[in-house]
């Protein structure tokens, strides 16, 4: 497999914060035995989790959405902020939950289901490293909907940074339909690695349409103080 | 009694007619007895008489003023029979009886002066009598009219057959005022009806809607039981009997576990909202077999193309064709020993067809031992009101088609 490419020539360094610890302990332990990454750091709530993401610089964030002391989407965006390397990955129940689209809107760039095989974890945190972390079809119609939404009729048009292309949404829609990086390349005439450029920029579009969307809604309710 | 209710609502809506009119009438009133004042006394050797006429007429309309305007303030006052609505009589008559007494305060051999005043008189009779007013107020306005002012002309003035003309006149005003407060009265009342209708029928609509709501969150809410009980619940006791046997072999409770899990993940995907697209539905579950095909060696031909939104498709029926597809991929896993897996969907005429064919072993339909899985997908197509066909040979795989209408006719 290739490896991250910030990193050349050394192991991709993986941070887990998750407040259960039996599964916190399973997936800790798969990543330690994958072999191929290694584990430098656990935490069970999210002040630990900001330290040790300050202190060990990971390449990739395995994150809980629910912790005791606050929202794991909170690390994403400080990851996000400070990390710009770092792929952070939520952990979730249901993958088709609007809190993921909440995270990849807030930076988070895959997720893995709890519950999935030691093997299957691996496999995710691989896939995300290599740059083509799957879209859950849920998600990409999620990710469609959310995106094609105006903000309101009066509104001038989107700039370009927050509007899909007419490819983009394509991928997303063979996406939702259940096709997979590598049967979308050749229906849509791309190289395989085209399709994973096209599913970052449709997330980093989604980050910068949210911010826009959530100060644009601060504005209409008198929140923003600007 | 509801004639009653109606009636105060009536008079209710007329006195707040009243109230919002007052100021104008009253500064009408006065504008025009200032003018008839000065006016007559031009021609009047009495012109003191006039003026202090005037002055009591003043002092009537400023009573009046003043009892409107605490009622005003205080509408709560209107409903109650006190001194204020009393008063509310006694001053229109008062101002009927100055009225009608103008001749006396005239010289009586003043003919001509007398007839102007009547006439006078009888203007603001007439605008007193089309104001929005309580009937008693009509009465007090004009019976005094009725019985002073033609005793004035006919007594004081000499004049009978003027006096005459008077009666007539009033009584034609009384009748004209009376007429307008029935057409004013059935208007009010016409609309209070219709706001009444409209409240009802308003309430009822929104007791529909809660009925609606709360029947379908019932069915809803037995439609999940029943799945919990079939699905995840036996699921799990089966789980509980592999862990109390203690004898589980490496991964089977695991597998038994990651089974219900799967299960409830099926239900929620099946409340998803708008998911009455076959070809969603199709890729949430593709999404969820990709890795145990994998691992069993399996390739996955997808050939999922759009198709129309099922019209007739809820969660009840997401769930059953969730459960179909489910099943067929259990059975293409554990027995079929197959490559290759194409999933395929397309629309025929007015129906959506979707295929799943392995190159897997195959069965004999005919066998008995084949029988409980199908058994279970005839039912679930049926449920559907769809059409299920299943073709298979021993060694030469299987194919499964399911067929559902856009529509239900």
């Amino acid at each position: 497999m290739t490896q991250n490419a910030a990193h050349p020539f050394r192991t991709p360094a993986v941070l887990i914060v998750e407040d259960d610890p039996t599964f916190r302990a399973m997936l800790a332990a798969a990543v330690a035995a994958a072999g191929d990454m290694r584990l430098v750091g656990v935490a069970a709530d999210l002040p630990e989790g900001l330290r040790l993401l300050d202190q060990q610089a990971p390449d990739v964030l395995l994150v809980d959405i629910g912790l005791p002391s606050g929202s794991g989407i909170d690390l994403i965006r400080y990851a996000k902020q400070r990390l710009p390397q770092c792929e952070s990955m939520v952990v979730t129940v249901f993958a088709d939950d609007q809190w993921v689209v909440e995270c990849i809107a807030a930076g988070a760039t895959g997720y893995l289901l709890k519950g999935s095989r030691d093997v299957d974890i691996v496999q995710q945190i691989r896939l995300l490293l290599e740059g083509g972390s799957p879209i859950s079809p849920a998600i990409a119609r999620r990710l469609l909907m959310q995106m094609n939404h105006k903000p309101d009729g009066a509104a001038p048009a989107l700039p370009t940074a927050m509007t899909l292309s007419e490819q983009e949404q394509r991928v997303l829609s063979l996406c939702a339909k259940g096709y997979n990086y590598k049967e979308i390349a050749p229906l849509m005439g791309l190289a395989h690695s085209t399709v994973e450029t096209y599913v970052k920029r449709i997330y980093q579009k989604l980050q910068v349409h949210s911010k826009t969307q959530a100060l644009h809604e601060a504005r209409k309710s008198g929140l923003a103080l600007e | 009694m509801a004639t009653a209710v109606e009636n105060s609502a009536v008079a209710a809506a007329m006195l707040a007619l009243q109230m919002r009119h007052w100021r104008t009438s009253l500064a009408g009133g006065l504008l025009v007895t200032v003018a008839v004042a000065w006016a007559l006394s031009a021609y009047s050797a009495g012109a003191i008489h006039l003026w202090l006429w005037a002055l009591l007429c003043g002092l009537g309309y400023a009573a009046l003023g003043l009892i409107c305007l605490r009622m005003e303030r205080q509408p709560e006052l209107n409903s109650e029979p006190t001194l204020l609505r009393w008063l509310m009589v006694i001053l229109p008559a008062s101002m009927g009886v100055l009225w009608s007494s103008l001749p006396y305060w005239l010289p009586g051999h003043e003919t001509n002066l007398q007839l102007l005043a009547a006439l006078l008189a009888g203007v603001v009779v007439i605008g007193a009598s089309s104001a929005a007013a309580s009937q008693a107020t009509l009465f007090a306005w004009t019976l005094p009219v009725l019985a002073i002012m033609p005793a004035a002309l006919a007594w004081h003035a000499d004049l009978p057959v003027a006096a005459a003309s008077v009666l007539l006149v009033v009584l034609l005003i009384l009748r004209y005022g009376i007429r307008l407060q029935h057409a004013m009265a059935d208007t009010i009342r016409q609309r209070q009806r219709a706001e009444a209708l409209y409240n009802d029928l308003t309430a009822q609509q929104a007791r529909l809607r809660d009925l609606e709501r709360t029947q379908t969150l019932d069915t809803e809410r037995r439609r999940l039981l029943l799945d919990m009980h079939d699905g995840l619940g036996s699921r799990l006791v089966s789980a509980l009997a592999v862990a109390e046997r203690g004898r589980a072999q490496p991964g089977e409770l695991a597998d038994e576990l990651r089974e219900c899990i799967n299960d409830l993940r099926t239900v929620i995907d099946s409340l998803e909202p708008a998911n009455n697209d076959l070809v969603s539905l199709l890729a949430t579950l593709r999404f969820r077999f990709e890795q145990p095909l994998q691992r069993a060696g399996i390739t996955l031909v997808w050939r999922v193309n759009d198709l129309p939104p099922l019209t007739w498709v809820g969660p009840p029926e997401v769930l059953q064709v969730m459960r179909m597809v489910q099943e067929i991929m259990a059975n293409i896993l554990k027995h079929a020993s197959a490559c290759r897996v194409v999933v395929t969907t397309r629309q025929v005429d007015e129906d959506v067809e979707l295929t799943i064919i392995d190159d897997g072993g195959g069965f004999d339909p005919g066998e008995p031992s084949s029988g409980r899985g199908l058994r279970f997908l005839q039912q679930r197509a049926d449920k559907l009101r769809g059409r299920l066909e299943i073709t298979s040979h021993p060694g030469a795989g299987t194919t499964v088609r399911l067929r559902l209408p856009i529509h239900l006719t």
